[in-house]
């Protein structure tokens, strides 16, 4: 297991019988807005335009670590990172990473909150 | 409860936020990025701003900036949410003017701890605002007779002839002194005189009109503007003001009661021209009408037309 679901879980406290359905909302918000960023960062590259490329890498970087999908994160910091100094084509393996590492920790979350 | 401004371009974590803090009780209103955030904050009060950094259009750092190079009906503040990478320093994000910041992703017993900060900030502006209100108050106030004190009533002639000028308005001031107060103080103490200055701004107050200004000059001399007067108006005033006070009788502690006059000067500005300058030609005539007024023996009025 990848996931580290220690913020998702710190929620319950405050929601606490909405608890469930909130993190249900919050996933299926995550899975979609992922989906789109992925999708911008393969459509950023193809233009070159470094600051959709980063921006849609920070967000993917901050949403993936509160869901708790490190790996997806790190991945996005390093896609951030190296987006702004280094040509984008060369960040094209990393994306390919990026997209197993999520497609992975997708079906964990979908295990783990069933 | 306190309504939060939730401005972020990310839906999810616009949602997480704005979830939490509903929870929490407060009443959370939502942007994706500094210009929509910046238009909600010009169309109703928002006193708490709770931005993300990286977001397109306008940021959150350039958010802030503009929240602090405003003036605003109150302070607005704000907390930053950072996601900890090199070009966000926490350090800029305060300089920049925020109050506080979270690292993404936080914990929500963390945010809750970091609205509580703020909203012990927010209620000790309030109280400053309360006090500062009230202190302004208090300082034009004449705190015997409740009636503007000299510093207050001589701004206030000030603004008015200012404006009686701008709209070409007459303008008049009655000159107000108590016909033989020494007296009163000496023979039956200062507490009864100063129980008849107290009943004096009461008579002055009623007999005047809702719009003059009436303000209590030195010890037994008052003040009253009588915004676009004229002469002849503002001699029926000050004659109504010295009837008034002849007809009415204190009662004094000792038993009996005590019979109180005055005399009233009015001067009259019918045509402006300068602004500092005729606002004390126009105490001056005032005074001078009143020590007309005296000289006829007190209980009467006089007037002088400038």
């Amino acid at each position: 297991m990848s996931i580290d679901t220690s913020t998702l879980e710190a929620y319950r406290e405050i929601m606490e019988d909405e608890a469930d359905s909130f993190i249900a909302e919050i996933l299926t918000n995550f899975y979609i807005s992922t989906q789109n960023l992925i999708e911008t960062l393969d459509k950023s590259l193809v233009k070159n335009n470094v600051e959709e490329f980063t921006r849609a890498a920070h967000t993917l970087r901050s949403t993936s670590a509160t869901v708790g999908a490190l790996r997806v994160s790190g991945l996005a910091t390093d896609l951030e990172t190296r987006g702004g100094s280094e040509p984008l084509t060369d960040l094209q393996p990393l994306i390919f990473e990026l997209k197993e590492a999520y497609e992975k920790a997708e079906v964990e979350l979908k295990e783990l909150y069933r | 409860m306190i309504k939060i401004l939730v401005v972020d371009d990310s839906q999810m974590d616009r949602r997480i936020v704005e979830k939490t803090l509903t929870r929490l009780g407060h009443d959370a209103i939502l942007a994706e990025n500094g210009e929509a955030a910046w238009q909600k904050i010009e169309e109703e009060p928002i006193r708490f701003v709770i931005t993300d950094w990286n977001m397109p259009l306008m940021d959150g750092i350039q958010l802030i900036k503009r929240i602090r190079s405003t003036t605003l009906p109150s302070y607005v503040y704000t907390i930053l949410v950072t996601s900890n990478s090199k070009d966000e320093d926490i350090v800029a994000g305060l300089y920049a003017g925020a109050d506080d910041y979270l690292t993404k992703p936080f914990n929500p017993t963390e945010l809750e701890a970091r609205v509580a900060v703020g909203e012990r900030m927010l209620a000790l502006e309030d109280g400053l605002m309360q006090a500062n209100n009230q202190l302004e108050k208090l300082a034009m106030v004449d705190s015997l007779t409740g009636l503007l004190n000299r510093r207050a009533i001589y701004k206030f002639m000030r603004g008015e002839l200012e404006r009686a000028r701008r709209v070409s308005e007459p303008i008049s001031v009655i000159f107000l002194d108590v016909d033989k107060f020494k007296e009163v103080n000496d023979k039956h103490g200062h507490l009864t005189g100063d129980e008849a200055l107290k009943l004096i701004a009461r008579i002055i107050k009623k007999r005047s009109r809702t719009y003059d200004s009436i303000g209590r000059w030195a010890g037994d001399e008052y003040l009253v503007v009588l915004p676009g007067t004229s002469a002849l108006d503002a001699e029926k005033v000050a004659q109504r003001i010295v009837e008034g006070i002849f007809v009415t009788k204190l009662a004094l502690p000792e038993g009996g009661i005590l019979s109180l006059s005055a005399c009233a000067g009015v001067a009259t500005q019918s045509k402006m021209t300068g602004a500092v300058a005729l606002l004390d030609d126009l105490i001056q005539g005032a005074d001078e009408a009143l020590y007309r007024a005296k000289e006829r023996g007190g209980n009467n009025v006089e007037a002088t037309l400038l």
